[in-house]
């Protein structure tokens, strides 16, 4: 219904319409993928705020005393999650984090943000990197100071919004348009379910051990429920987590279920990285989950805790994961740091 | 899916006045309208208010247990405002175009700047009107726009959260004689005075629980009904004007700024939001 009245209303005036060709560039959902959750209506892509996205994501000066930029713990070819040597982010004077900063991917389908969940628009995350003192350490006022200072951006900002003078909606609103453009959906697994190549029989034995032992939180093409759960890390909590953002005890300890696209490229794990590789992940879930309040109950049956796996098939389940390493995304040149 | 459908009607609207704009073909209805004018008079008690600094001990009110406090800082949004009359429910059709250059239909009430506290609303049908009816806060459909700007910019003054996100629907600072809170040194956002109090009021969350678990976020975000005395007539020629007194003492309401002087959380500020309602009155008319 709605979209017939879309049509019929846009028909009226097409004169005024911007047809789609000007814009080179478009957000396309793979197949199946599920519904985005972005306000693209909002804030539609453009060749001039995608390009200026990636020159605010790569810029410095967003920081307190130029130091650190968007790409500093979000790097291209690990999917734009931190590199293996930085386990918590790294900021300004060289300050630490408390989490590991996550994978950069599909963001335009999720429906929070950060490892508590406490933000629920991809444009707000930005916010937090540029004021936490952790990380950026920069006013707002201070970097919309140093972007109106500068003429390029003044030009690059008028040519993407028609705007003379820098707001900071726009700073993120460019931001999401580069990030929300991140989709990672060319994986040798993605390949493998269009039909277009195969898996051999030891990744597809992981897939089926997957299915049967993981997908109960890891579910659905993103690879994630998106729920927040306590996956049996610890009984004492460092960080609470979900309860954060709640301020309820039944959510201490929990941490959102991250996607797994991309995971064999994103080591360390778990939201404080302490483990390095995904042979200590399985190796978790299978023999070192600890009891607490609120571990999640698919981690606790009447005899045991967490899920019961063999080494063979520990093995299997990681060779399947990285079927969805995307070698593609991480070379996709549209995301390179160059003008 | 709720969302999809605002943004859709969003849009549609959106269409409909670019057409009506630009291509004469589509005929104005013809309709008579006013305009509308609210006014917010905040006040602790019937006492008008003169704002403070942080860390002045002379204090202009006491409440019923004998706290002597002032006020050094107050205001909150409102959105979605209604009129309901005869003919119907008139919306602010302004809420309909929020964008990242400005916005529209939202009001941020600051006692610190009067030309804040005068709401003037146009295109208001002829007719008569009984009732009012607002948002005060910013609820999801305002959050879930995204990146929006004027009033909601943060850094353009928005009472915003980075951390759980979303803006905070009303600020009360103040000094208290009996206030529990301790110097603080400078830190990024400053010092913090001994004396003083800061209730920080927001949280807009109402998602629906997973796997049957309990409603899990406070949501205080609140509808404020008011019923205008008689029905105010908007017609061309006559502006209405609805003062509406706002009782801050009914807010902190039960506060004991010994124990109490800090809420920066939502199930904090949840005591203060539950009070909204019974702090909001219409005074008088000017018909």
């Amino acid at each position: 219904m709605q979209l017939v009245f879309l049509f019929i209303v846009g028909a009226s005036c097409t004169r005024e319409e911007k047809p789609i060709e000007e814009n080179e560039l478009a957000f396309e959902s793979p197949a199946h993928f599920p519904e985005p959750t972005y306000t693209f209506g909002n804030n539609p892509v453009t060749e001039a705020g995608f390009e200026l996205g990636k020159k605010l994501f790569y810029e410095p000066a967003l920081s307190r005393g130029g130091s650190v930029s968007c790409n500093s713990c979000h790097i291209q070819s690990t999917a734009f999650a931190d590199s293996p040597i930085h386990p918590v982010s790294v900021g300004v004077d060289n300050r630490l984090g408390t989490r590991n900063a996550p994978a950069l991917t599909n963001l335009a389908y999720y429906p929070a943000f950060f490892w508590d969940g406490g933000v629920t628009h991809l444009d707000f995350v930005p916010l937090n990197a540029i004021e936490a003192p952790f990380e950026m350490d920069e006013s707002l006022g201070n970097v919309l100071r140093k972007l109106n200072n500068i003429e390029a951006y003044r030009n690059d900002f008028n040519a993407a919004f028609d705007i003379d003078s820098i707001t900071m909606p726009y700073v993120l609103q460019a931001l999401s348009q580069f990030t929300y453009m991140m989709v990672s959906s060319s994986s040798k697994y993605d390949d493998f379910r269009g039909g277009e190549h195969s898996l051999t029989q030891e990744e597809l034995e992981g897939l089926s051990l997957f299915n049967a032992k993981c997908a109960n939180c890891h579910s659905g093409e993103l690879f994630t429920d998106f729920s927040f759960r306590n996956n049996g890390l610890d009984n004492q909590f460092a960080d609470g987590g979900r309860a954060i953002i709640t301020n309820l005890a039944q959510d201490s300890g929990k941490f959102r279920v991250p996607s797994l696209r991309n995971v064999g490229l994103t080591a360390p794990y778990m939201h404080d990285a302490r483990f390095g590789t995904l042979e200590e992940v399985l190796n978790h879930y299978s023999d070192e989950v600890v009891e607490s309040n609120t571990l999640d109950a698919s981690l606790r049956t009447d005899e045991d805790l967490g899920i019961p796996l063999t080494q063979e098939e520990q093995q299997k389940i990681i060779t399947f994961l990285h079927t969805l390493s995307d070698h593609e995304f991480v070379q996709d040149e549209r995301f390179f740091n160059t003008p | 899916m709720k969302l999809n459908k605002i943004l859709a009607l969003s849009f549609m609207a959106g269409t409909i006045i670019a057409c009506d704009k630009d291509d004469n073909k589509v005929e104005e209805q013809e309709t008579i309208t006013g305009t509308f004018q609210l006014e917010f008079d905040n006040q602790v008690n019937r006492s008008s208010i003169d704002l403070k600094t942080p860390g002045d001990v002379e204090y202009d009110y006491v409440d019923v247990d004998n706290q002597a406090f002032n006020l050094t800082n107050l205001g909150y949004y409102i959105s979605k405002i209604e009129l309901v009359g005869s003919n119907g429910v008139h919306a602010d059709l302004m809420v309909a175009s929020p964008n990242a250059d400005e916005v529209k239909g939202y009001y941020q009430i600051l006692e610190s700047d009067p030309s804040t506290q005068i709401i003037n609303l146009s295109g208001i049908p002829e007719g008569s009107y009984n009732k009012l009816r607002f948002t005060l806060g910013i609820d999801e459909s305002g959050v879930q726009q995204g990146a929006m700007g004027g009033i909601l910019d943060p850094a353009a003054g928005a009472w915003f959260w980075n951390w759980n996100a979303g803006y905070i629907s009303m600020v009360i600072e103040g000094n208290a004689d009996n206030s529990g809170q301790e110097y603080v040194a400078g830190g990024h956002n400053g010092s913090t005075e001994a004396g003083t109090f800061s209730f920080h009021i927001g949280g807009w969350k109402d998602v629906i629980p997973t796997e049957g678990e309990t409603q899990k976020f406070v949501n205080n975000i609140k509808v404020i009904t008011l019923d205008l005395e008689s029905d105010i007539l908007v017609t061309p020629n006559l502006t209405p004007n609805v003062h509406i007194a706002v009782d801050i003492m009914k807010i902190l309401k039960g506060v004991d700024f010994s124990t109490t002087y800090a809420a920066h959380r939502p199930d904090l500020g949840a005591p203060f939001a539950n009070n909204f309602q019974s702090a909001f009155s219409v005074d008088h008319v000017h018909q």
